[in-house]
């Protein structure tokens, strides 16, 4: 049930728009609703469109969480 | 496959018609294994930090399941924790209706309202000192004028008391008509496309009062293994959703009258709800609260939440403090059961024009709003 997965931001090839990776899944996103997202930044995704954005370490706390529970986005590390 | 699981819905088609369809989910589940040994406190703080869009709902629903588990330093009722969920569910009723629905029947998202609803809640439920302001009844009436400003505009095209007092389905496929709004624009394509009563319909969920949770919900908790990936409501599939919770509303009931437990019932109900809810966050009652702590046992708490895509129930063991179980069952496992209400509201439908089949079950779908991913296919016998 909409798993919060911290996402990485690795480009912005437009405004407003996002290239992110998932354990090496790469998926262009939508950062309509979230201001001042940068490269690097994780960000949480729903169907699409980023919904939040984290900051680094609360990011990994919760990669890790998910990590030690069998889901493991390791490309995201 | 996404990490965080997807449902995969295929339709199995003859020439003519839909004959059969499977709903396969790869939906990890993961409480158990991430909240074992945890306190009430680490739960509290783990809980929003595991789900997206419906953490506050899941962080309400654990509150609740702590608190009647008996785990210290958790209320059992909470005006606040309610009011949370109601706002909550507000803004995911401006994403469905401005973004989903849309993006769903291939049209353009209205993406600015949404925005402009999301910044209006982060900034009214929170003061700038970090106080939380969901137990602030005036700030509180502030984001209820607010949104419903932005509701009149984006959603309703009128004020929300003269949306919800729309006499019929033909006053509503008037108001759909005249397409002041997108949501009004897509129900109107959706209304030429839908058909009369479905007989074949899933049941909608009784009200989910504390007895018929500790009669129906406890037992089947305690001892059927498959429950939380495929639950019953008694032994039967049932649908539970905005529909589920806005069956008595009169423009609801006249829709549900004419279509059945259909998408268009479904999204007119969601429609719906949003005026209800301003209402409700503007000092109304509301019909039913959307947080309940129910009691199992010894150190054995249920939490029942109705979040905006339906039921959401968390059943906590304690043992010593700490978690020794813990049981998660999302409105999704309910609405694309096996049997459920998307697969027997697709069963037979019509097969002889792929696209419109899928035109079909994407809206469906969408009608149903599973909070994970959805991938329809068709396969031909």
């Amino acid at each position: 049930m909409c798993l919060a997965i911290p996402a990485r931001v690795v480009a912005l090839p437009e405004p407003e728009t996002a290239l992110i990776d998932v354990a090496g899944v790469r998926k262009r996103i939508s950062l309509a609703l979230v201001d001042g997202v940068a490269v690097g930044d994780y960000v949480i995704v729903h169907v699409g469109y980023a919904l939040t954005r984290l900051d680094p370490e609360e990011a990994q706390r919760t990669l890790e969480m998910f990590a030690q529970a069998g889901v493991a986005p390791q490309g995201a590390q | 496959m996404a990490l965080e699981g997807e449902l995969v819905v295929t339709l199995r088609c003859d020439a003519q018609r839909v004959r059969g369809v499977d709903v396969k989910s790869t939906r990890p589940l993961l409480a158990a294994r991430v909240l074992a040994g945890k306190t009430g406190a680490e739960v509290a703080t783990t809980i929003p930090l595991l789900y997206s869009i419906c953490g506050g709902a899941q962080g309400a629903a654990a509150a609740c399941a702590l608190a009647a588990a008996g785990a210290t330093g958790f209320a059992r009722e909470s005006a606040a924790r309610d009011t949370g969920v109601v706002v909550e569910a507000l803004q995911e009723g401006f994403w469905h209706l401005l973004i989903g629905w849309p993006n769903a029947m291939g049209s353009e998202a209205q993406v600015t309202p949404v925005t402009a609803a999301r910044y209006q809640i982060a900034t009214s439920a929170r003061a700038s000192d970090g106080t939380d302001l969901l137990g602030d009844a005036a700030a509180m009436r502030g984001l209820a004028v607010s949104l419903g400003k932005l509701a009149e505009r984006a959603i309703f095209g009128m004020p929300s008391p003269q949306w919800q007092s729309l006499a019929d389905a033909d006053a509503l496929a008037a108001w759909a008509g005249a397409g002041a709004t997108l949501p009004a624009r897509l129900l109107a394509h959706v209304l030429a496309g839908a058909t009369p009563r479905h007989h074949a319909a899933a049941k909608l969920m009784p009200p989910p009062r504390r007895d018929l949770l500790l009669q129906v919900i406890a037992p089947a908790l305690r001892d059927d293994p498959a429950f939380a990936r495929a639950p019953l409501w008694a032994g039967e599939p049932v649908e539970t959703s905005a529909l589920s919770r806005m069956r008595e509303h009169p423009l609801v009931a006249a829709v549900d009258r004419t279509y059945g437990h259909a998408p268009v019932t479904r999204i007119v109900a969601r429609i719906a709800e949003v005026g209800q809810m301003l209402d409700v966050l503007a000092g109304g009652q509301p019909a039913a609260p959307r947080t309940q702590s129910v009691t199992l046992g010894a150190g054995d708490g249920l939490g029942a939440v109705e979040t905006a895509r339906g039921l959401l129930l968390h059943r906590v063991r304690l043992h010593d403090e700490c978690v020794a179980d813990y049981q998660v069952v999302a409105p999704t496992e309910w609405n694309f059961h096996p049997q459920g209400p998307l697969v027997r509201g697709l069963a037979d439908a019509a097969a002889d024009d792929r696209a419109a089949l899928l035109r079909t079950a994407r809206l469906a779908v969408h009608s149903l709003d599973p909070c994970v991913a959805c991938r329809v296919e068709v396969a031909h016998a």
